[in-house]
C-alpha cells in the first residue's frame, strides 16, 4: 500500500452495523449484563425458598398458608435491578471512555448502548416473566410460594409483569446512565446542579399540586391508573433522562 | 518529505482550562506514511494535542483536519484512527481477550494472526481481568491494539509505560518491520528520545502548550554540536553562533551549538584544544525545551 489517496482506505461502515457492534462490545464481557443479574436472582430465589423453609418449620400448620402469603410483600423479585442501577453508571463511566479508544464516535456509543439496554432489559423481563408465570403454576397447584409473585406481578396479567419488568429496566438505565453522563462532562459540579435541580422540580411540583389542590385528585388518577398504562408511561421520563444523557455525553471530552 | 495531501492539518489550535492555556497556537502538518515523534516535558500538551486529534476533547480555538476533515464524531475518519492512549480505562471484568475480540469491529484493518503473534512476543496473559495486569502488560496490551489495528494514523502516547526493556524493543523492531510492510502514519509520543530516535522520521517538539520545533529528524540530526575545553576558549568559539546550552564546570565549559560546524570550524576547534562531539537526539530536546530565552514560534535549528 504505497499509493497515497486522500479518499480514506478503509471502507465506510453504515451507522447501523457500527451502532450493533457498540452492543456487541457491550456484552463482549456477558457476566455484567447477564451473568451477574441472573446470579444475583438465583440467589435471591435460594433466599426466598431457605425463608420459606423456616416459616414452614417454625410456624403452626394452621397458620403456615397465611405466614407464606406474607412472602408475597417481598421485593426480592426486585433485587437484580439495583445491579443493573450500577451497570447504567458504569455504561457510561467505563465503557464510554474504552468505546472512544475503539475509535467509536460518541453517537454511535449512544445508540449502540441503548439498543444494548432494550435488548437486556427485554431478555431479562423475558426470563423473569417466564419464572413468575411458572411460580404461579406451582401456587395453583396448591404449594403457597412467593419470589416472583410478590407485589403487584402476584395479580397481573404475564403482559403486564413483562412490561413492568421491562420499563423499570430501561428507567433504571436511563436515568443511571444520565447521571453517568452529567458526571463525565461537567464533573462534581454537574452533579452538584443535578442532584438541586431534581430537588428543585419534585419540590415544585409538589408544591403547584398542593396548592392549586391538584394533588388528591392526581394521586387517585394515578393509584386508578391501569397498570400497563403506568409502565408503559414510565417510558416517558426514560427517554427524557436519555435524551438529557445524550446531550451531556454529546460533547463531553475525555480526561485522563 | 514529500508534496502528497497531509493526512493531518492543524491550524492554530489551542485549548485553556480555565486560566490555563494547554495548548497555543499549534500549527503543523503531517504527510501521510512517516513515523512522527511528539515530544515535550511533562505538562507540555501532548496528550491533549492527541485527544483533539482524535476528536476526544475540543479545541478552544483553531481546527484540526484529518484526511481533509474534521474528526469530531466523524465516524468515516476515526475508523481509520487508532489512539492507544497511555491512560485507557477499561470496564470492569474486562480482559485482554474481550478487547482482542472487540478490536476487528471496529478497526477494519485488523490483523489478528499478527494480534495473536504480538500476544506470545509479549507474553500477555489473556485470561486475566486488565485491571489486575501490571503496568507493563497494560502497556502491551495498548500497543498490540495499535499495531494489529494497522489504521492508517496509529496514536502512540507513552506507550511503553512500564514495559521492560526487552518489551520495549521489541515493540521498536515489530513497530518498524510492520512499518516497512505496511506504511502508515505514526505518531508517537514518547520521553525516551534516545531508545526511538532511530524510528523517527519527523519529530514535533512542543513546550508549555506550545509548538517549539516541527523538523524532520534526518535534518535534526547531527544539526548541533557540543564544544568542550576551558571556559575563555569555548566561549571565544560560540560568539556569534546560536548557543543552545551551556555547562561550566571549574574553568571548564561545554556548550551545545546549532547548525553544523565546517571543516574550518574544526581546524579552529582543534588548534583551540577544544573537543566536538556530536549531540544525541534527547540532549537536543532537553537544550531546546530548557532554553531561558524564549523560544520562537516554531524553531529550526538546521542552520543556512
Amino acid at each position: 500500500m504505497t499509493a497515497i489517496s486522500t479518499a480514506p482506505p478503509v471502507p465506510r461502515l453504515s451507522n447501523r452495523r457500527r451502532t450493533i457492534k457498540v452492543m456487541r462490545l457491550h456484552l463482549v464481557n456477558r457476566l455484567t449484563y447477564v451473568g451477574i443479574p441472573w446470579i444475583i436472582t438465583g440467589v435471591a430465589l435460594v433466599v426466598s425458598i431457605v425463608v420459606a423453609l423456616l416459616i414452614s418449620a417454625s410456624v403452626p400448620e394452621a397458620n403456615r398458608q397465611d405466614a407464606l402469603q406474607g412472602m408475597s410483600y417481598s421485593w426480592a423479585v426486585l433485587s437484580p435491578l439495583w445491579y443493573l442501577a450500577v451497570v447504567g453508571v458504569q455504561a457510561v463511566n467505563a465503557v464510554f471512555p474504552f468505546a472512544m479508544g475503539f475509535s467509536i464516535t460518541r453517537r454511535e456509543y449512544a445508540l449502540g448502548t441503548l439498543l444494548t439496554y432494550v435488548v437486556i432489559a427485554a431478555f431479562n423481563a423475558t426470563g423473569w416473566a417466564i419464572l413468575t408465570e411458572i411460580e404461579r403454576a406451582i401456587n395453583e397447584s396448591g404449594v403457597v410460594f412467593h419470589h416472583f409473585t410478590a407485589l403487584w406481578f402476584g395479580e397481573a396479567g404475564a403482559g403486564t409483569v413483562w412490561l413492568s419488568l421491562f420499563s423499570l429496566q430501561i428507567l433504571l438505565f436511563a436515568v443511571t446512565s444520565a447521571f453517568g453522563a452529567v458526571y463525565a462532562r461537567w464533573r462534581a459540579m454537574g452533579m452538584l446542579v443535578l442532584w438541586v435541580s431534581v430537588a428543585l422540580v419534585v419540590l415544585g411540583l409538589m408544591a403547584f399540586a398542593v396548592l392549586t389542590g391538584m394533588a388528591p385528585p392526581f394521586l387517585d388518577w394515578l393509584m386508578g391508573m391501569p397498570a400497563p398504562s403506568f409502565f408503559a408511561a414510565l417510558l416517558l421520563p426514560s427517554a427524557l433522562a436519555f435524551a438529557l444523557g445524550w446531550g451531556a455525553l454529546r460533547r463531553a471530552p475525555l480526561r485522563g | 518529505m514529500n508534496s502528497q495531501t497531509p493526512v493531518i492539518q492543524v491550524d492554530g489550535l489551542s485549548r485553556s482550562y480555565r486560566d490555563v492555556a494547554a495548548l497555543q497556537d499549534v500549527t503543523f502538518t503531517l504527510q501521510p506514511n512517516v513515523i512522527c515523534g511528539l515530544l515535550g516535558r511533562n505538562g507540555a500538551g501532548k496528550t491533549t494535542l492527541m485527544r483533539m486529534l482524535t476528536g476526544q476533547a475540543f479545541p478552544s480555538a483553531g481546527s484540526v483536519r484529518l484526511f481533509g476533515e474534521n474528526p469530531v464524531e466523524n465516524s468515516a475518519v476515526l475508523q481509520q484512527i487508532c489512539f492507544v492512549s497511555e491512560a485507557q480505562r477499561y470496564p470492569d471484568g474486562f480482559q485482554a481477550r474481550h478487547i482482542l475480540a472487540g478490536a476487528p469491529w471496529f478497526f477494519s484493518n485488523w490483523d489478528a494472526a499478527f494480534a495473536d503473534e504480538l500476544v506470545g512476543k509479549f507474553r500477555l496473559p489473556l485470561k486475566r481481568d486488565v485491571k489486575k495486569l501490571s503496568r507493563g502488560q497494560q502497556s502491551a496490551l495498548g500497543v498490540i491494539v495499535g499495531l494489529a489495528s494497522r489504521a492508517s494514523i496509529t496514536i502512540f502516547d507513552e506507550p511503553y509505560l512500564g514495559l521492560d526493556a526487552v518489551a520495549r524493543h521489541t515493540f521498536y523492531d515489530t513497530l518498524l518491520a510492520d512499518y516497512a510492510e505496511q506504511p502508515r502514519t505514526i505518531v508517537l509520543s514518547t520521553h525516551l528520545i534516545d531508545e526511538v530516535s532511530n524510528l523517527l522520521e519527523h519529530v514535533l517538539v512542543l513546550d508549555e502548550g506550545r509548538l517549539l520545533l516541527d523538523q524532520s529528524a534526518e535534518s535534526l540530526r547531527g544539526s548541533a554540536s557540543a564544544v568542550a575545553g576551558r571556559a575563555g576558549d569555548v566561549d571565544s568559539f560560540a560568539e556569534g553562533r546560536q548557543v543552545l546550552h551551556r555547562d561550566t564546570l571549574g574553568g571548564l565549559a561545554t556548550v551545545t551549538i546549532a547548525g553544523r560546524l565546517t571543516a574550518a570550524d574544526h581546524r579552529a576547534a582543534a588548534a583551540a584544544n577544544l573537543e566536538i562531539a556530536p549531540v544525541s537526539f534527547q540532549q537536543l530536546i532537553v537544550d531546546l525545551s530548557t532554553r531561558s530565552a524564549p523560544a520562537p514560534a516554531v524553531a529550526s535549528v538546521v542552520h543556512e
